[in-house]
This record gives structure tokens, C-alpha cells and sequence, in this order.
């Protein structure tokens, strides 16, 4: 396959019509591509045919699109991210069966310019993608419940921030039948992604779906900022909220900090791409290693934003399936905060090898080792909440274990390539790539996954079923081990990363392993969605009326199961971070109130549905170049958030009445279930 | 991991110290948590219960002493190899050898191949290098395309090569032997393939190899390097059996193809601003290298100016 570099239109009309874009910009004559094109176009017509003869449009549209309920937003944040995770999945499946066929001389089965196109689009979709969803997800499902809050501080933007993120997962799904993605690595070095060696629409669909998405991430942290400060139950002080709350907190002030440096370092490299300017070229006075460094200011601010709101996760499972409270909680924030302002510090590990000093070099190094100390500490605290404690081996607790065991591992080689001595012959080595599936997979990932199970009974109302759980858990860990131990081993024998093509038969048999790792990764994933759907066809024998099915101690457990859309009847008071957990000690849950207040709620708009998916052709035109699409989507989208502002109907109040209804019924089936 | 040099042994001897060092904390993580997980197990009724034990100053103070105290080992051993083993650091020759001089080597990634250029000898080669066992070579990089990183995994330490800026590397290589050589950082198409041979072998044969590189029809000057800088990649090492004078600053400067020195340009840029109304005048010389006619200000006095790009020695 070559580069589709589109010859420009001859007939002024057609060039203002079509930009660069013309009938050559689909890769007709490739099989891989057409079929997963034909593939997803296909899913997408099923989607819409089975709405359709279901007569569910109104359905969908009322109670999902336009919803700007935060927990109907995050089970579609985390729907997104399940989706793309897919994709990102077959990118993986793609790129280890390559490299076990191309590694004793064969060629295998992709030429590096489709390769080179995976590798990119792997790294982008699973960390925008994929982690970020799944985190922003689950902390829009459960952080106001946690808080005792009827919904985000800014409902409207939350839809919006959403938006945002799925139309830039639709370019990138875009590219892959118009156009090609950018082949560049995810995260586009210049000067490779300069206009002189990627002249191809690839980089121009990374940038903008990036900048899309990261709009909507950068909002989405304000908005959470904003509800944690502002929205807390009375008698919530900051050191009484849960850990998940505390690092959710930390990730999204982290968030605000970081995306937009990622927002203008995308901009620069976008003028010096589309006007011609210098910023990062190799003449006319650009720096390449200002782009670097400027990546890196983010990407590394990044990594935390992803593992923060994971380890909140894991220490809410450990002391709910220990039946014990939280070792050292005021230890785990200070812990946590710590991260978060180290993480500011610690860019430049990222490339030791680019020639700074010893001083300078030894000081990051030495940064990035003390951040292993309060991560330390949170492991520690882990095992002594177990320790003493009633250890549940639930589906969230099991994966927990296999996230300390895996983790630890991961935080030791970080550590290795923290040394710049070591990182000189490990650095850009496939050690690293072991080293960064370890953390990611053993945390990010198991981490989501640990809550999803945690928490989908909490959003659904019935629980996910343990015995696919636990094979998709077996198969995920034994997989990771199978599928990374080799890479580690394979980096320490000097095989550098991003490799379409090999000429050595000993690395070979490793990289067979690590394929082998690969499918077993693949059945665990394949049994997660069939324990979604089985526990969905299964609800009825798996369902929980009590709202609290681990015996919780956090106040999202106190609520129903699913919450009501005003999540609670009356705004509970707080005396302690498990305060569900006390009330349930002291006999003061499950009571009801005698009587019931109006409750102030936002009303559902399309606007953020419209906005967000308007910037899907406004990313779409200014890639191929089609200006007067461009300019209409612009103006489309601006004007849509103008007459947004004159719409004075956008809350109302839910009457004391309807409440009593809703909890009359919730406490009629309490009883009956006790 | 096989080093072959001093930079690649002190490294495995570090990754080695630095996996014992991180065992401290990681193994006992492990045991903890299975053995944990099972004495605590809910079913288990001899276990003791303690719900409410949350806060234990002992153990905090050990949790918080013990990686601290690890990290503190660490930084020191990370503080103390680091300046050891800059990159920028000019090492030894071998004991027995402490006579030789060492050999310089510029080194230039192109898409997607590797230059050698041997001032010392005024040779240069495509994707094979060769230096004699025990000596000392200093490695000058850049990029005459986007960034690579310039490493022999054998040997130790790798670097980037950018464009527009010079990295140094010093390695040494104690036995004989052809070992691989890579870009470390992805490049584009052609990836996979800039790989190039890193040949240690005797002094005789080291000189046999300079002798037989100048034995070659082809010498690198201005339209050489034109035709090789193009996006391909080298199946066959190349030799060049002479080389135009200050190729790797003209590269570095980005007028090793012709045209105006970034150098040049910065320093005439100065005069004219040191001296506005000097008369002009043209370079001669510089018209005839470039074809061009370059004007710039006839220098006043002694003027001193930054000189941005040290040509090679």
C-alpha cells in the first residue's frame, strides 16, 4: 500500500468543492482495510437497523444522547472506550502477529507504511481512546455520588466534553478508510510530523482528532474540579471525601494543568504543517526538541491522570472486600498529591538519551525514583488495609491482587529506566514497551476493569457474572505475563521498539511467545463481553435491590441501584469518609425520611450532541482542506452554543410527590427483600 | 545482554545492581499480598479482625523509612553513575594502551542509512564502521533528516542524532567482533532497515580497512552527498575514498548540499549589524562553492563573534 498523497484536483471548482480529497483517498485495493471498514460500517448499520425495528429512537434519544444525567454519560464514556478498545486490541493482534512472521527475515504480511499506521494508531486510540474514557467514565458514574451530589456542576458541558471525545474517535476511525493515519508514533515527533516528511492527510487526522478530544478532556476537568469544590454533601470536608474522590480530584486538577500544553503543542505543529511556519522544522530556525519536550510536559502529567483515579479505585475495593477501613487514609492523599506535583518534575525521562548534561540528567532521574516513594506507600497501605481484615476474593478484589502483584514489577523496571546510565541501553528498546503495558495493563487497565465489575452493579442494578469475570481475569493476567515477560527479556538483548521487520531467528521464538500472550489476552477480552451480555440476559438472577450488594462503605452504595436520576432523596450528612459504612454500624441507613424537598435538576439539551457532532465534519474539512465546510461547521457550532443561551427552560424542580413515589417503591422492595 | 566495552559492562553491572536493589520492596510486596490474601481470607475465622484498625504510626513510619531509604540508595548509585557514564564523557584508551590515540568518527542518520566520516583519515563509509579493540572512538552526531538515535546495543550507550545539532558519544570496544548497529527512535518507512555494522578488530586490521575504503572510485563531496542523502535504503555498506573538506559542519549547518552555512549566515548577519554601513563585498570563494553571489560587510577591526558550529578538527 502506498501513501495516499492526493494529487491535487486540476479543476478550480473540484479543489474548492473536495480540498485534497478525491475518489484515490480510500485504499480500494486493500483487503485488511476494506474489510475492517466494511466491518465497522457494517456494526454501525446493525446499531441503527436494530433501533430503528425496535422503535427505540425516542428512547435513545431522550434518555441517552441528549441525557445530561453524569451517570448516563459515563456509562457511554465507558461504551466508547469498550468500543475502541477493540480496535486498539486488533491494532495489537496486527502488530505481534507481524513481528512474529518478520522476525527471522520473512516479511510478513504488512509493508512498514501500514505498519508504521498500526503502531500510531494503537498508541493514540488506547491511551485517548480507551484509558481516558474508561477513567473519565467511571469517575462521571460514581465521583458525585461520592459525594453526595445530584449531578456535575456544569451538566450541559459534561455532555458536550463527551461529545467532543467521540468525534474525535470518529476521525480516527475515519482514517482508516479515507485518507491513512499518521505513521509517526503516538505522539508524533517532529520533525517526522512535519509537513516535509509527512506530507500525507495522516498527521493532519492525529492532530484534530486529538485536538477535538482534548477539548472535550480539558472541559471535563474543569467541570469535575468545580463539582468536587463546590458540590459536597454538608459536612464533606476535603479529608473526609473517599480515596476514588480524592484522586479524581488530583487527575483532573492535573488535567487542567497539562492539556492544554498538548493543546498548543498540537496548535504549533499545526501552523508549522498548514502555514508554512517553523516551529519544529528543521530550517528557518524550528527545534525538534522543543516539540519533545513540550510532548512530554504533557504526556507525562498524562501517565498520572490515568493511574491516579485507578489506584482510587483500588483502594475503595480493598477496604470494602476487606471489611475494613482504609489503612493511612490521610497517608493516601498525601500520597496521592504528592504524585500529582511530582509528576510536573519527572518529563524529562522521557529522553535522557537526547544529550542534556549529567547534571541535568541525574537530577530527572532522581525525581522520577522519589515518586516510587509515595507510590510505595499507597502499596503498603493496600496490604495493611487487608491485613486484619475479612479478604473477600470477589471479581474487583481479584483484580486488585493481580494489580499490586503486577504493578510492583512494573514500578521496578520504571525505576531501572529511571537510572539514565541504564536508560542509555534501554531507552526506545522494546524493555520499555514491557515496562509501559506493565504499569498501564497492571494498573490503568486492571484497575478500570476491577471497577467496572465494582461498579456496574451500582449503575445497572444487577451484578456481572463471576465465572466469566474470572476466566476473562485469568486469561488477562497469565496473557499480560505471556505477552510482556518476553519483551523484557527481548529489550535486554538490545531489540528496539517499532520494528516491522527482523533478521534474527533467536528473537523470533520470543516474539511467537509474546503473539501467544497476545490470544490469550484475546479470549480474556472476548470473555468480558460475553460476561456483559450473559449478565445482561441473566439480570433478573443477578440483580441486587438493596443498592448495596458488597456491603460498601462509601455513599454511592447508600442510593439505590441504579440511582435515581436525582441520585438521593435528601442530601445525606457526613461525619467520616466511609460514611455509608457508620450509618450502617449505627442503624441510621435505610431509613426513610418523613417528608421529601423539591429537588433543583438540569433538563436534557442536544446541544452538546450537536455541537460535538458538527466538529466531526469541522475536523474532516480542515484535514482534506475543504474550507467552505470548514467555515459552515465553525459557524454551525458556534451558533448552536449562541441560541443554546437563550434557551431560559433549562431546569426545572422534581416535585415532592414523584420523589415519594420513587422512594416508596425503593423501600417497599427493601423490605421485602430483608 | 553481552557488552563488549567498558560503557556496555558498567551498564549491565548497573541494570543488575539496580533489579537487586528494587527486589528489596518488590518481593516481600509479593509474598505480602498472597499471604495476605489467604490468612485473611474471609472464611478463615481463626484470623484476628480488627475493622477499625486504620492508622498504626509504627507502620506508616516503616512504610514511608523504607522506600525513602531505598530511593536515597538509589539516587546516590543514579547521581554517581550518571556523570560517569555522560555520554559526553571522553573515556580511556585500554591500559595497555594508553598511547593510542583515540579515533574520531562523525557520524550523520539519513533517511535511512548511516554516514561515517573519518577526519583523521579522510575516508568515509555508509552503514560500516570499524575501529581498532582497545581505542577509544569519539562519536559526533547529527541528522541530515528527522531524529534517530545513534546505537551499537554491544557496546553501550545510544544518543540521538538531530539535525542542526551535534551529540558526542565516546565508546570502546575490547574484543573483536562485528557488532550490530541500530537507530534507536523510529524514522519513518525505512525503520528497520538503518542498521549498519560496528567492526572491532586489530590495529593491522584496522589499517588494512582504512586502506582498502580509500581504494574506492567514489569520494564524498557535494553532488555524492546529494545523491545519497535521498530517501532509500543502503542493502551494501559504501565507501568513499575521500572526503570534501568540513562535510560534517556542512551538514550540521544544512549546506552540505549546497548553498548558504547556517554559520555563515549567522556570522554575516552579525557584521552587518556590528558595522551597518560597511561597504559590501562579495566572497569570492563562497560564490564559487555555492554558485551564488553572497554579499556581506567587510569586518571592522577585530570582531569578535559567536562562532555557533565548531568545524571539525
Amino acid at each position: 500500500m502506498s501513501s495516499p498523497v492526493a494529487e491535487l484536483h486540476e479543476d478550480p471548482l473540484l479543489r474548492f468543492i473536495f480540498g485534497k480529497l478525491d475518489i484515490n483517498s480510500v485504499p480500494w485495493h486493500d483487503p485488511i482495510i476494506m474489510g475492517a471498514g466494511f466491518g465497522m460500517v457494517s456494526a454501525a448499520v446493525l446499531v441503527i437497523g436494530l433501533t430503528t425495528y425496535f422503535k427505540k429512537w425516542g428512547y435513545v434519544w431522550s434518555e441517552w444522547l441528549t441525557s445530561v444525567d453524569h451517570k448516563k454519560i459515563g456509562v457511554m464514556y465507558v461504551i466508547l472506550a469498550l468500543i475502541m478498545l477493540l480496535r486498539g486490541f486488533a491494532d495489537a493482534l496486527m502488530m505481534r502477529a507481524q513481528q512474529a512472521l518478520a522476525s527471522a527475515g520473512g516479511a510478513g504480511y504488512l509493508p512498514p507504511d501500514h505498519f508504521d499506521q498500526i503502531f500510531t494508531a494503537h498508541g493514540v486510540i488506547m491511551i485517548f481512546f480507551v484509558a481516558m474514557p474508561l477513567v473519565i467514565g467511571l469517575m462521571n458514574i460514581i465521583m458525585p455520588l461520592q459525594i453526595g451530589a445530584r449531578d456535575v456542576a456544569f451538566p450541559y458541558l459534561n455532555s458536550l466534553s463527551f461529545w467532543f471525545t467521540v468525534a474525535g474517535a470518529i476521525l480516527v476511525n475515519v482514517s482508516l478508510v479515507v485518507g491513512e493515519f499518521a505513521h509517526t508514533g503516538w505522539l508524533a515527533y517532529a520533525p517526522l510530523s512535519g509537513i516535509e516528511f509527512s506530507p500525507g492527510v495522516g498527521v493532519d487526522y492525529y492532530l484534530w482528532a486529538l485536538q477535538i478530544s482534548g477539548l472535550g478532556t480539558t472541559l471535563s476537568g474543569v467541570n469535575l474540579i468545580a463539582t468536587i469544590f463546590k458540590m459536597r454533601a454538608p459536612g464533606m470536608t476535603l479529608m473526609r471525601m473517599p480515596i476514588f474522590t480524592w484522586t479524581s480530584l488530583a487527575a483532573n486538577i492535573l488535567i487542567v494543568a497539562a492539556f492544554p500544553i498538548l493543546t498548543v503543542t498540537l496548535a504549533l505543529l499545526t501552523l508549522d504543517r498548514y502555514l508554512g511556519m517553523h516551529f519544529f522544522t528543521n530550517d528557518g530556525g524550528g527545534n525538534a526538541m522543543l516539540y519533545v519536550n513540550l510532548i512530554w510536559a504533557w504526556g507525562h502529567p498524562e501517565v498520572y491522570i490515568l493511574v491516579l483515579p485507578a489506584f482510587g479505585i483500588f483502594s475503595e475495593i480493598v477496604a470494602t472486600f476487606s471489611r475494613k477501613r482504609l489503612f493511612g487514609y490521610d497517608g493516601m492523599v498525601y500520597a496521592t498529591m504528592c504524585i500529582a506535583l511530582l509528576s510536573f518534575l519527572v518529563w524529562l525521562h522521557h529522553f535522557f538519551t537526547m544529550g542534556a548534561g549529567a547534571d541535568v540528567n541525574a537530577f530527572f532521574g532522581i525525581t522520577t525514583m522519589i515518586i516510587s516513594i509515595p507510590t510505595g506507600v499507597k502499596v503498603f497501605n493496600w496490604l495493611f488495609t487487608m491485613y486484619r481484615g475479612r479478604v473477600r476474593l470477589e471479581l474487583p478484589m481479584l483484580w486488585t491482587l493481580g494489580f499490586i502483584i503486577t504493578f510492583v514489577i512494573g514500578g521496578a523496571t520504571g525505576v531501572m529506566l529511571a537510572i539514565p546510565g541504564a536508560d542509555f541501553v534501554l531507552h526506545n528498546s522494546v524493555f520499555l514497551i514491557a515496562h509501559f503495558h506493565n504499569v498501564i495493563i497492571g494498573g490503568v487497565l486492571f484497575g478500570c476493569i476491577a471497577g467496572l465489575n465494582y461498579w456496574f452493579p451500582k449503575a445497572f442494578g444487577f451484578k456481572l457474572h463471576t465465572g466469566l469475570g474470572k476466566v476473562s481475569f485469568w486469561c488477562w493476567l497469565i496473557g499480560f505475563y505471556v505477552a510482556f515477560m518476553p519483551l523484557y527479556v527481548l529489550g535486554l538483548m538490545g531489540m528496539t521498539r517499532r520494528l516491522s521487520h527482523m533478521d534474527n531467528p533467536i528473537w523470533q521464538q520470543y516474539l511467537i511467545v509474546a503473539a501467544i500472550g497476545a490470544l490469550i489476552i484475546a479470549v480474556g477480552i472476548a470473555a468480558q463481553i460475553a460476561q456483559i451480555v450473559w449478565s445482561v440476559i441473566k439480570r433478573d438472577e443477578l440483580r441486587d435491590e438493596t443498592g448495596d450488594p458488597w456491603d460498601g462503605r462509601t455513599l454511592e452504595w447508600a442510593t439505590s441501584s441504579p440511582p435515581p436520576f436525582y441520585n438521593f432523596a435528601v442530601t445525606p450528612a457526613i461525619g467520616n469518609h466511609d460514611s455509608f459504612w457508620d450509618a450502617k454500624q449505627t442503624g441510621q441507613a435505610y431509613v426513610q425520611p418523613e417528608s421529601y424537598a423539591p429537588i433543583h435538576m438540569p433538563r436534557n439539551t442536544a446541544t452538546g450532541l450537536l455541537i460535538g457532532l458538527i466538529s466531526v465534519p469541522l475536523g474532516f474539512a480542515l484535514i482534506w482542506h475543504i474550507w467552505w465546510l470548514a467555515i459552515a461547521s465553525f459557524v454551525a457550532m458556534v451558533g448552536i452554543a449562541i441560541a443554546h443561551t437563550f434557551n431560559e427552560d433549562r431546569d426545572y424542580y422534581v416535585q415532592p410527590d414523584e420523589i415519594k413515589a420513587i422512594e416508596d417503591a425503593r423501600f417497599a422492595k427493601l423490605k421485602t427483600e430483608a | 545482554m553481552d557488552p563488549k566495552g567498558p560503557i556496555g559492562l558498567q551498564q549491565k553491572d548497573l541494570i543488575i545492581l539496580a533489579t537487586l536493589l528494587m527486589m528489596i520492596p518488590v518481593v516481600p510486596v509479593i509474598v505480602m499480598t498472597i499471604w495476605f490474601a489467604y490468612r485473611y481470607r474471609a472464611s478463615n475465622d481463626k484470623a484476628t479482625y480488627d475493622p477499625n484498625f486504620e492508622h498504626s504510626n509504627r507502620i506508616e513510619a516503616v512504610v514511608w523509612a523504607v522506600p525513602t531509604l531505598i530511593i536515597i540508595a538509589l539516587g546516590t548509585v543514579t547521581w554517581i553513575t550518571t556523570h560517569q557514564l555522560d555520554p559526553h564523557k571522553k573515556i580511556e584508551a585500554a591500559a595497555d594502551r594508553s598511547h593510542i590515540a583515540p579515533i574520531e568518527v562523525e557520524v550523520v542518520a539519513m533517511d535511512w542509512k548511516w554516514l561515517f566520516i573519518y577526519p583523521q583519515y579522510g575516508i568515509a563509509t555508509v552503514n560500516e564502521m570499524a575501529m581498532p579493540v582497545g581505542t577509544p572512538v569519539h562519536f559526533k552526531i547529527t541528522s541530515a533528516s528527522v531524529m534517530n538515535s545513534f546505537f551499537i546495543p554491544q557496546l553501550g550507550s545510544q544518543i540521538y542524532a538531530m539535525s542542526g545539532m551535534e551529540t558526542k558519544l565516546s565508546l570502546r570496544a575490547d574484543h573483536a567482533g562485528a557488532y550490530d548497529g541500530i537507530s534507536a527512535n523510529y524514522s519513518g518507512n525505512g525503520f528497520a532497515h538503518m542498521r549498519f555494522k560496528a567492526k572491532a578488530m586489530t590495529d593491522a586490521q584496522f589499517e588494512a580497512w582504512i586502506a582498502s575504503a580509500k581504494t574506492s572510485a567514489q569520494s564524498l563531496d557535494t553532488v555524492a552527498y546529494k545523491t545519497l542523502n535521498q530517501k532509500n535504503v543502503a542493502p551494501q555498506p559504501l565507501y568513499f575514498a575521500a572526503v570534501e573538506p568540513l562535510m560534517f559542519s556542512k551538514v550540521l549547518n544544512g549546506c552540505a548540499e549546497g548553498g548558504l552555512c547556517r554559520d555563515d549566515a549567522h556570522n554575516m548577519a552579525v557584521m552587518k549589524k556590528l558595522a551597518p554601513n560597511a561597504e559590501e563585498c562579495e566572497d569570492p570563494k563562497l560564490a564559487a562553492a555555492t554558485g551564488q553571489s553572497v554579499k556581506g560587510a567587510k569586518p571592522i577591526g577585530n570582531v569578535a563573534f559567536k562562532d555557533n558550529a565548531t568545524p571539525a578538527s
